[in-house]
């Protein structure tokens, strides 16, 4: 029975790509990871006990707690909740380092009309798409 | 020398110039960093906005909810921040520590910010009047490795 032979430049190769790995792995002198955040996270039991025209302005308060902004627009009174979400990665080589930092915000607005009664509420979750990333190039 | 012998010694040498300059110094050569703030929104992303068409509620369901809300006289603005910034910096100085026992710094720093900012004005009935960007949103941005030219 004969064996098929192998090409000595097909056996380089693979000897070629176990030393890159090597090479890759010795050259990794660390990597990093970091989190931060600004502004309590907002439920979602929350934003379910809002009820347009019903829910008080109080009772806003009382549930979600005080807001960290509030505005006047259009004759209604705005209240802003807010929380920040931060991801950083550092890929540390010895000769190069990668870094990046990604920021994203949860915003809720809760509209107020004049009777002191919700009016609207609008809230846009950004921070479940925040990744961690070390390659600061491209996209 | 053959192909093959040529083929099997340049990519060892190759690995091996690699390999010098990786392990040439434990402090860094070069250091590449980046900050985004938001996703970036581009004149597509937009694009399905119509003046004194298009309800605030339809944006919020395509862009989401914006960063901040203004009043004035005449209508409410809405504001939509992103950024964009890349730090990067090259110490070419950390190369002579290979055989110096000093290690000199010679260091180029490039940092490009690029703060966007669309700003969608309502009417009082909460219909879009209008919207504008504050720089070009399709503007590429880049690593800025040498500081001397423009």
């Amino acid at each position: 029975m004969s064996h098929p032979t192998t090409s000595p430049l097909i056996v380089t190769q693979g000897c070629l790509f176990r030393l890159l790995m090597v090479l890759v792995l010795a050259s990794v002198a660390g990597c990093a990871f970091g989190r931060a955040t600004l502004g309590d996270k907002i439920k979602q039991e929350d934003l379910a006990s809002l009820t347009k025209g019903v829910t008080s302005r109080a009772e806003v308060v009382a549930r979600i707690g005080a807001p960290d902004r509030i505005l006047h627009a259009n004759e209604r009174e705005i209240l802003q909740y807010y929380h920040y979400d931060l991801k950083s990665s550092s890929l540390l080589l010895l000769l190069v380092n990668f870094s990046r930092f990604n920021i994203k915000s949860d915003d809720l607005y809760i509209l107020i009309d004049r009777e002191g009664l919700v009016d609207d509420v609008l809230y846009g979750r950004r921070t479940d798409k925040l990744a961690f990333q070390a390659w600061p190039f491209g996209e | 020398m053959s192909f093959v012998e040529r083929e099997i010694q340049m990519p060892h040498a190759r690995l091996g110039l690699l390999l010098t300059f990786t392990l040439i110094d434990g402090c860094g050569f070069a250091d590449f960093a980046r900050l985004s703030v938001n996703e970036p929104i581009t004149i597509d992303n937009v694009a399905f906005i119509r003046p004194d068409q298009t309800t605030f509620a339809e944006v919020i369901a395509r862009l989401g909810t914006p960063d901040e809300f203004l009043d004035s006289e005449t209508g409410v603005f809405v504001v939509y921040r992103f950024l964009d910034a890349r730090y990067s910096r090259i110490n070419y100085g950390s190369l002579a520590s290979a055989w110096s026992p000093v290690t000199p710094d010679l260091i180029t720093e490039g940092l490009g910010m690029r703060l966007n900012r669309l700003t969608i004005r309502l009417s009082p009935t909460w219909i879009v009047h209008h919207i504008e960007f504050s720089n070009q949103p399709e503007q590429p941005s880049g690593f800025t490795l040498v500081p001397f030219v423009h």
